[in-house]
């Protein structure tokens, strides 16, 4: 990670309490102890397998033939990166991130008002935009495959536009479509959630000082409450973004990968668990560890996100 | 089953903030104490009997479990696990298992196409006739010539390396189902052989469809590939080679494959999700109110299933409608060659890391006699792979007696598909070339998917 | 629907691994954020870093090593199977969320009630918990969506009925037609998944009700979501 996402030094309670060094010694010991059972529980289940990973990458090994192993250096890279499919599986990737976490942060910001500024039955209005949030992402996936599917779906039937026997998993376009609303109807509360959290750090005074100055609401969206909770928006972005990059679930369950719809995360799920391939698939493994480390690069950069600082104002 | 119980009280009630140093310690101790306990609990089985694991695909579940019990002896118990839905995670969770010499997987039921691959990585014990009664191992290579019991097409699919690596179960096998009112309405002779391109005609000058395969998975592999074997063609032979097998889709077989796809996808008859389609997403097309009915090729299933649902939603209206289903054998891709209808079903394997294989042999032939073949008929509508087997069916009544004749010789003269170690790549490869088959064309799509699989095969091409 | 046996231990399998893994999880998370808030020692921007790290690897790649780890350890297709790897993906969400939470807590309040003759642990429970309980409750509730929502580490993880969860057990359903997913089983099973979610989604709000002055917290202890959130 860059430097950028490391939070901030201590508090400054931690500071006044600067004694003896004896003191400051005993305080990194339980410190070390502390963090001890988090570290060990985190790195049991994926040092391993992330050295091994590397490791495997640079051999040509197949899980059926574990006796032909070979040392094949950065073959394996240099066949992904040559290879139009992980372009176009990393080109189609990008658009799925693009397209779900751009509406995404509308609607999330419009249900994030919602639930701020609710007064009656506000239990039942966070419920109610937090439940596709919790649904288990294989049954939100059956359940909107089911409803795009044209003998038993609903979505044909509600739009006018579209005949009764359109095939959604017919063509890429349609096919993307289908996917981004069932990925956006599962994550958007998550970032709304974040984006509440931002609302809430916009102060109520400075909205109605605005009020009294004439500003209209649209006014005050834009120059008051928008600008002061610009942090917790690029946060949201950004770690959306981190994870909408390794969208699988409902690829795997709407698509199976058909029609030019497979994420990156798809190819290297077929390389790895389906086609036994641990050579080829590690190399992938690591080549998209790689690109959500450029993308959370690029995001703080462009952004100028500092999650140190939006925690600390936070 | 008691493992539940391993959940530990919080441990740290009693936390104090800053002071406390051994919260860290403690917390890790009852961790792992709560790790421990419930690994012992979930460990311990009962003693005794060693328990064989049969892991089972879920069609057909309660004649497995009556099945496990009765082959169950003094000796041994059986136990049934399940395995997912899907084939393609059937083969990945029984993989990922003999990959790691699990002593636990004593019997498995397999799908065709992995006994290649699972006995080349030699995760399957060899069937032989030392480790058999009467002499089964012979029994089965030699029905593939036609002199045993076996029917050659599921006898075939069990052998690797000219030996025999699992013991046929069931044999599946895909006929032409179709309304008889919409063939007599075409003009369409259906004792006669019939191909593609007629049942496609037939069906879109008369209102009617043709149900296939063709989603994106391993039912689309089974079309194309009877229909390159229809045509007289391989997808890939000299398969022994692995890595190096002779790639042959690139033919006139693989253009007259892909000449049918076009044909239908182009038709009239093409279903509204053709690209989307799978056994399931056509059946309710059969006896589609108003509609003139369908053309459809598809496992043998079908008979038990509609005969369920007569006066059902999605099935025919009454016995009267039901007497409209017809059934011939697969179409054929060219005139004058006759078919060679796609050929499935389920194996039973004995693990080459089980601590028992005495016992997991004895069982698996227990498991895969002509009773238990017929049980599953007559009960599961899962067709029987021996003759004996059938024998007892076609008797039992419970079928028409011609549709069992027609079962028995599609899987007898079914083509298996490609027989190799790397099956799931190529079968994958060729899937991704040829889906989706609105975009099929003879002139590029043969030559397309043989590079492919080719690259595949060599490793230079991602999948 | 609960006449299934199979789905009944799936049931079970879920909801115990789920709250053992959420219970586990925020302790030990606690106990690290704890230290990241409040005091200084060598390693924490480590800690801090790895955690992201930690968090943004793919998970796919985890899953073969893992199930040759667990056979090893002889905890394959064991609840502690499933456990651990949740907590070990669950725990950099919830430290850092925590560490943000006990960040703005104000801790001197703990002092000045030890002045006031309140005992330490009496000081802690009555000022420290109430405070910091609104954070733990927000990273309790992720990292109890994460387990329940888990499929990959389900179904690779697990063999038998012993510990497989409901996402996992939902690919092992077959209906009377082999080939198409019991849409209603399905269905079925989607709404009671649903269930457990609804109970703590109601009762998150009644905390940062009651405790309004708190309501700038929940603004950073809301969570990054760069978890694997499927």
């Amino acid at each position: 990670m860059t430097s950028t996402a490391i939070p901030p030094a201590p508090a400054p309670a931690t500071k006044t309490r600067n004694g003896a060094s004896d003191r400051s010694k005993a305080e990194n010991r339980l410190g070390q102890k502390l963090v001890a059972p988090a570290i060990v529980l985190m790195l049991l289940v994926t040092a391993f397998p992330m050295l091994r990973a590397i490791w495997l990458s640079v051999y040509d090994y197949a899980l059926t033939a574990p006796d032909d192993r070979s040392f094949i250096g950065i073959d394996n890279y240099v066949t992904a990166l040559t290879d139009p499919l992980f372009w176009k599986s990393t080109g189609i990737t990008v658009l799925y991130m693009l397209v779900t976490v751009a509406i995404e942060l509308v609607i999330g910001f419009i249900f994030a008002l919602v639930m701020h500024r609710v007064i009656f039955g506000r239990g039942i209005v966070r419920t109610s935009i937090l439940i596709p949030y919790g649904i288990i992402t294989v049954v939100s996936g059956f359940t909107w495959q089911f409803a795009f599917s044209y003998q038993n779906g609903f979505v044909n039937g509600w739009l006018p536009f579209i005949s009764d026997d359109f095939n959604w998993f017919g063509d890429t376009t349609p096919a993307v479509i289908a996917i981004c609303i069932s990925e956006i109807w599962k994550t958007t509360p998550f970032m709304s959630l974040l984006l509440l959290a931002g609302l809430a750090q916009v102060s109520e005074d400075m909205i109605e000082a605005a009020k009294v100055d004439g500003a209209t609401w649209w006014q005050r969206m834009w120059k008051v409450v928008i600008p002061n909770m610009r942090a917790a928006i690029m946060v949201a972005i950004l770690f959306r973004a981190l994870d909408a990059y390794r969208i699988f679930d409902n690829i795997f369950v709407m698509t199976n990968g058909a029609e030019d719809t497979q994420s990156i995360s798809f190819l290297t799920y077929r390389q790895t668990i389906e086609q036994f391939q641990l050579g080829m698939g590690s190399a992938l493994s690591v080549l998209l560890f790689l690109s959500v480390l450029l993308i959370a690069f690029l995001i703080i950069k462009l952004f100028r996100v500092d999650l140190a600082q939006a925690r600390q104002e936070g | 089953m008691a493992n539940r119980s391993g959940g530990p009280a919080s441990p740290l009630t009693g936390r104090r903030g800053v002071s406390g140093s051994r919260p860290a310690r403690r917390a890790l101790a009852a961790f792992a104490t709560a790790t421990l306990t419930a690994t012992l609990l979930s460990a311990c089985g009962d003693s005794g009997k060693p328990v064989l694991n049969w892991y089972v695909n879920p069609d057909g579940v309660p004649i497995f479990e009556k099945y496990a019990e009765e082959c169950s002896t003094d000796e041994y118990e059986i136990s049934v696990e399940l395995l997912p839905s899907s084939a393609t995670d059937q083969r990945v969770q029984l993989a990922r298992r003999l990959a790691a010499e699990d002593s636990s997987t004593d019997l498995m039921n397999l799908d065709p196409v992995f006994v290649a691959e699972f006995a080349n990585a030699g995760w399957l014990e060899e069937i032989t006739d030392d480790n058999t009664e009467d002499d089964l191992a012979s029994e089965i290579t030699g029905s593939i010539e036609g002199s045993g019991n076996y029917l050659a097409g599921a006898a075939e699919t069990v052998v690797w390396d000219d030996k025999p690596y699992a013991i046929p179960l069931w044999a599946n096998t895909q006929v032409l189902w179709y309304r008889k009112s919409l063939a007599e309405q075409a003009g369409l002779d259906m004792e006669q052989p019939v191909t593609w391109q007629q049942v496609i005609d037939a069906a879109a000058q008369n209102g009617g469809s043709v149900g296939v395969q063709a989603n994106l998975y391993e039912g689309y592999m089974v079309w194309i590939n009877a229909l390159v074997q229809g045509a007289g063609g391989e997808i890939v032979s000299d398969t022994e080679a692995g890595r190096d097998a002779s790639v042959d889709i690139d033919s006139d077989a693989g253009r007259a494959a892909a000449e049918v796809i076009q044909q239908l996808a182009d038709s009239e008859a093409a279903q509204p999700d053709l690209t989307v389609s799978n056994e399931g997403t056509s059946l309710g097309l059969m006896f589609a109110e108003g509609g003139a009915g369908e053309f459809m090729v598809n496992w043998t299933f079908v008979y038990k299933n509609y005969e369920g649902l007569i006066g059902a939603p999605g099935g025919p209206a009454d016995e009267q409608a039901f007497e409209d289903l017809g059934w011939a054998r697969y179409p054929a891709t060219v005139e004058g060659e006759p078919s060679k209808p796609p050929v499935g079903g389920i194996d039973i394997g004995v693990g080459a890391y089980t601590e028992n294989p005495e016992f997991a042999m004895e069982a698996a032939q227990c498991i895969t006699s002509t009773q238990a073949q017929v049980d599953l008929a007559l009960e599961a509508g899962l067709m029987p792979s021996t003759n004996d087997a059938y024998d007892e069916v076609a008797a039992s009544g419970d079928y028409p007696e011609d549709l069992v004749e027609l079962f028995r010789t599609s899987v007898d003269e079914g083509g298996p598909r490609p027989k190799t170690a790397f099956y799931a790549m190529i079968s994958s490869a060729v899937q991704q070339t040829w889906h989706s088959p609105n975009s099929v064309d003879p002139d590029s799509t043969p030559k397309e998917s043989a590079e492919y699989v080719q690259e595949v095969l060599r490793g230079e091409a991602l999948l | 629907m609960w006449d299934n046996d199979q789905f009944r231990r799936a049931i079970l399998n879920s909801i115990g691994i789920s709250l053992i893994a959420t219970l586990l999880s925020v302790i030990v998370a606690t106990l690290a954020a704890y230290a990241i808030a409040r005091l200084e020692f060598k390693g924490k921007r480590l800690v801090l870093s790895l955690s992201l790290a930690i968090a943004m690897f793919p998970v796919v790649s985890l899953v073969g090593p893992l199930f040759d780890m667990w056979r090893t350890f002889g905890i394959y297709d064991t609840w502690p199977g499933l456990i651990i790897p949740y907590m070990s993906f669950t725990l950099p969400l919830a430290i850092w969320t925590l560490s943000a939470f006990f960040r703005e807590i104000p801790w001197e309040m703990e002092q000045a009630a030890q002045v006031d003759g309140a005992t330490s642990w009496q000081a802690f429970r009555r000022v420290i918990v109430p405070l910091a309980a609104p954070g733990v409750f927000t990273a309790a509730i992720l990292t109890f969506f994460f387990a329940w929502n888990d499929f990959v580490f389900g179904i690779s993880l697990t063999s038998t009925e012993a510990a497989r969860p409901i996402p996992a057990s939902l690919a092992f359903f077959v209906g009377s037609d082999p080939f198409n997913r019991p849409a209603s089983l399905l269905a079925a099973a989607a709404v009671i998944a649903t269930i457990p979610i609804i109970v703590i989604v109601l009762i998150f709000p009644a905390q940062d009700r009651r405790r309004p002055h708190l309501r700038r917290s929940e603004g950073i202890g809301v969570p990054p979501t760069w978890l694997p959130s499927r």
